[in-house]
């Protein structure tokens, strides 16, 4: 709405006719605007106008507003206070700045204890994981997912696996690939939400084999579980 | 000794040590904002009223005033505000123009004759008509043209307190002198 558009677009002047007005222009802009103005009959007839109007409202100003007296501002200085935005901290900054000191030390020797506590705890449960819901693979066998109508939503491994080389010399010779990793735990039953309404074409990295690297090449190795390799690992037992 | 401060620094005073260190930038500020207030409202009460409000409202923000920007204008986006909020009530209390025509018609009778009746009357007015057009532009446009004009601030510090480009401060003004000077000149042809 208020851009350059606004100006008469006869003359390209027309911009600088708001800086002449209010004398915002320097010395270089003033003396050839006020040589523009003498050629320019639209430009001269603006300003005329902008004139007037500036008259009425100074006069304005004059007969009404400088005559009047400046208000006493009056500040409760005891009655408003001085606000300060708070945060959800506040209270707890508060508690900290105004008890003894001791009360600090205890406070913060207690929320380190509970820190280590939590910390204990959630180290625990991870370990303790790897017994809980084992099964059987041969006696319960995990059921076949039906891949192409779910969609599975990824869950973090617990499964302990550690990467042996079973590397003949030979096929390292002729370059060939090689099985680097084998899982030693008994896989745990991973639950798998599998829905049957498709919310959106299902992302599922169909690797059918597991994860096959060349012997000599310096590889990272890769530590997150794949169902496939667990279904191709009871398939082998 | 509170004089020689810049208002930074009186804010940061009022905040930690005196709170009657704002008493100082009050009085710095107080005709300017009063300016602001008047041209925006066009009302002395109003004026009056959204002056003392808005260095109240300061001064209890003043705890959360960040330095990212000029107190001066920190306090004309405050009176800013004011003007606007009292300008939407007014206009829910549906306060008719009538209201103020016969105020200044009431004042245009009180006044002096230093002149002859009709030319006190022609002047009234005229001031009357340019009062309304003043009134009657977009909010956006009469800020610029009272901060202009009553306040007499640059387009820079306009630019500052608005926090608009510079260009857009111009445009504005060029707009609203435009829109003037059309109400203006179809208000004559009225009259004539």
């Amino acid at each position: 709405m208020f851009d350059s558009n606004n100006y008469h677009k006869e003359c390209s002047f027309s911009e600088q006719i708001i800086s002449y007005v209010y004398g915002e222009m320097n010395e270089a802009e003033n003396a050839s605007f006020t040589v523009h103005i003498s050629k320019c009959s639209g430009c001269a007839e603006e300003l005329a106008g902008f004139g007037i109007v500036r008259t009425e409202i100074l006069n304005l100003k004059h007969k009404e507003f400088l005559p009047l007296s400046t208000p006493k501002i009056q500040i409760p200085y005891e009655t408003v206070a001085v606000e300060a935005k708070t945060s959800i901290f506040t209270p707890v900054w508060e508690l900290f700045s105004f008890s003894q000191m001791w009360m600090k030390t205890a406070t913060a020797f207690a929320v380190l204890a509970i820190f280590a506590g939590i910390t204990f705890s959630v180290f625990n449960t991870n370990k303790s994981v790897d017994l809980v819901g084992m099964v059987d693979p041969l006696t319960n066998p995990t059921p076949p997912i039906p891949v192409n109508e779910t969609q599975i939503t990824p869950i973090k491994p617990t499964v302990t696996i550690e990467t042996t080389k079973t590397t003949s010399p030979s096929i390292v010779k002729n370059k060939e690939f090689e099985k680097v990793k084998t899982v030693e735990a008994t896989p745990k039953i991973i639950k798998a939400t599998v829905r049957t309404t498709r919310v959106k074409p299902a992302k599922i990295e169909t690797k059918q084999n597991v994860t096959l690297v060349s012997s000599e090449e310096n590889i990272e190795e890769d530590d997150t579980l794949r169902l496939s390799d667990l279904f191709d690992e009871i398939s082998t037992n | 000794m509170l004089g020689n401060l810049s208002d930074e620094q009186l804010v940061e005073i009022s905040v930690t040590e005196n709170p009657e260190a704002f008493g100082e930038i009050v009085k710095r500020w107080e005709r300017k904002i009063f300016a602001l207030c008047f041209g925006m409202l066009s009302r002395e009460e109003d004026a009056r009223d959204a002056v003392q409000e808005t260095f109240i409202a300061a001064f209890r923000n003043l705890a959360n005033f960040r330095g990212d920007a000029k107190v001066s204008s920190w306090l004309h986006r405050i009176a800013v505000n004011q003007c606007l909020t009292k300008h939407r009530r007014k206009k829910t209390r549906a306060e008719s123009y009538l209201e103020d025509e016969s105020e200044t018609n009431q004042q245009a009778f009180t006044a002096p004759l230093t002149e002859s009746p009709s030319h006190n009357f022609e002047q009234n007015n005229k001031l009357l008509l340019v009062r309304k057009a003043v009134s009657s532009l977009p909010e956006d446009l009469k800020q610029v043209v009272v901060m202009k004009e009553f306040e007499e601030l640059t387009f820079q510090q306009i630019s500052e307190v608005l926090e608009l480009p510079l260009s857009t401060v111009k445009s504005r003004l060029y707009t609203a002198l435009k829109q003037l000077r059309m109400k203006l000149d179809n208000a004559v042809v009225e009259i004539i």
